[in-house]
């Protein structure tokens, strides 16, 4: 157990000694330079406006924490299922997957005014801005995994007369050597599930009970409450943090038996 | 016909244990070729006839279509031209290739119960026949580790275990020994030959290494670069006795020399060829 702690500590260590360092000199940078605190705040002042306006970055980080958890496990259900109908066959994944790619190359800041026109400027637009960016990962990332199958071991249920499409295939091969690569789409669209959703907000505009960090972004620069921005900031990266971080949990649980095979890969 | 359900024992005389099945299956090869799309013709005019219980090793420099040849066999690929006979259905197929291509998340005996698992085999009798089969191979202590738990050398154990839990009566080996070192790789040939001689399987066993092919066959067939086609057989006359001393005896060296004679003939008429191309 101790030994565990001192393991955990010894990998911790050095990214907490960068935050530090980084805070300091933030803090001796403010404290030489001496800037108007509505350009740069010192992190002290964050820090307060943190503690002061806890109540509206707490209504923030629910909202925000709502709608890219919703978009995220919407684009799951879609990706997934999307990808496990392209891996049926070579010609669907040609015929479909190229306008796949389109889906990434648009900017999510550029369909979010679409969305608010068309669904109006509700939870349900930021809850699409965060869908639609985290989208293509996760479709990308399982058809690939789907497609990574031992082909020979399906060769060799072929021969004992189930078919590549078939459920047994599917169920027993195809989707479970699928998973680390699921996982990995899984972990980048977390973060950017986030971000979607405060696009969203941003553009959505909406302030309130319905306020997001997002919106507080918006709030604090035109009040020219920069510290307060730097405040909303922090908790979006946190909450991004914290998704991520919740996902590769959960890819390492289920991956157990797979990262001990990297491992051996590696020795 | 009815061939496939002989109780012959290879026609030589070995005498196989009472109480093991003796499941071998003829396989008649009559002129097969194949071309693949590209045009790339990589079988031509294949003959050979297998009988029942018999191993032959079938020899020859990459890409020369021994690999093709086996996914004939198995029916993975259809020839262009001719046919495979088995006298009857086809028969049970085991198939191993170079790697062990174990499932990283099943252990070891979950990796052998998975063609039973195909076959609809019920849970408890599963369990049982891939219990057997990992004793077979001397992993009967390793039911519970993972691939990723496992050396080279066991993995391929534990595919072999795979294949012969299901009672094949015919036996397809893709150089499944190539990627290990040789001291596991003899080995697992010793281990190999006693399986399939106890069990009176017959196999088809591809390599390029012809000390492996005079080793486990009763007979070596050798082809020729592409397009592939056979080109010479030799007969072993070595019966069942394999002890790891054959290697090293003048007996088996003169059989390996007619092997590489054969192989040399055909490398050096390409090499002509190539010259007089150039010309």
């Amino acid at each position: 157990m101790i030994a565990r702690l001192r393991s955990i500590a010894a990998s911790v260590a050095p990214q907490l000694i960068v935050l530090v360092v980084v805070i300091f000199v933030w803090w001796a940078a403010v404290r030489v330079l001496d800037p108007k605190p509505f350009i740069f705040p010192s992190p002290g002042r964050v820090l307060d406006t943190t503690v002061n306006d806890f109540d509206r970055l707490w209504i923030g980080f629910k909202n925000t924490l709502y709608a890219s958890v919703v978009g995220f496990f919407f684009a799951t259900a879609v990706g997934v299922g999307a990808a496990l109908f392209l891996s049926l066959s070579r010609m669907l994944e040609r015929a479909f997957f190229p306008w796949a790619v389109l889906l990434q190359t648009v900017p999510a800041v550029a369909v979010a005014p679409l969305y608010v026109l068309w669904w109006g400027p509700g939870r349900q637009s930021v809850m699409l801005v965060a869908f639609t960016i985290t989208l293509f990962p996760i479709l990308a990332n399982s058809l690939a995994g789907l497609r990574s199958a031992d082909a020979a071991l399906v060769d060799l249920i072929r021969l004992r007369g189930r078919r590549r499409n078939s459920w047994f295939t599917f169920s027993k091969i195809r989707i479970p050597s699928s998973l680390p690569y699921l996982f990995t789409g899984l972990r980048i669209s977390a973060g950017l599930a986030v971000i979607g959703a405060i696009v969203g907000e941003i553009v959505v505009g909406r302030g309130g009970d319905e306020a997001g960090l997002g919106y507080w972004v918006t709030f604090g620069s035109t009040q020219l409450r920069t510290d307060f921005v730097f405040a909303a900031i922090a908790v979006s990266s946190a909450l991004g943090i914290t998704f991520f971080l919740l996902v590769s949990a959960a890819g390492n649980r289920v991956l157990r038996h797979w990262h001990e095979s990297a491992r051996t890969a590696e020795a | 016909m009815g061939q496939a359900n002989a109780q012959g024992s290879g026609g030589d005389g070995r005498a196989a244990p009472v109480d093991m099945p003796q499941a071998g299956v003829t396989v008649a090869i009559e002129g097969v070729s194949r071309r693949f799309r590209t045009g790339f013709l990589a079988l031509t005019e294949v003959d050979l006839t297998i009988g029942a219980g018999e191993l032959v090793a079938v020899v020859g420099p990459s890409g020369c279509g021994k690999s093709t040849l086996l996914k004939i066999i198995a029916g993975l690929l259809t020839p262009t031209d001719g046919v495979v006979d088995f006298g009857g259905d086809r028969p049970e197929t085991g198939y191993v290739f170079q790697d062990a291509h174990l499932l990283p998340w099943r252990n070891a005996i979950r990796n052998v119960e998975l063609f039973l698992e195909v076959d609809g085999v019920r849970k408890q009798e599963r369990r049982e026949r891939a219990r057997q089969a990992l004793q077979l191979v001397g992993l009967a202590d390793f039911e519970g580790s993972y691939p990723a738990e496992l050396s080279g050398g066991m993995k391929m154990r534990v595919s072999l275990a795979r294949t012969f839990a299901t009672d094949p009566q015919l036996m397809l080996f893709d150089e499944p020994f190539a990627a290990l070192d040789e001291i596991t790789r003899n080995r697992l040939n010793n281990d190999l030959i006693r399986l399939q001689r106890d069990r009176g399987v017959t196999g088809v066993f591809v390599t390029h290494s012809i000390g492996e092919a005079v080793f486990l066959a009763d007979r070596v067939a050798v082809m020729s670069p592409a397009p592939g086609r056979i080109v010479g057989i030799v007969d072993v006359p070595f019966g069942g006795d394999r002890s790891a001393a054959l290697r090293t005896s003048a007996e088996f060296a003169a059989v390996a020399r007619d092997v590489s004679e054969i192989m040399a003939a055909y490398e050096v008429a390409e090499g002509q060829e190539i010259m007089a191309a150039k010309e």
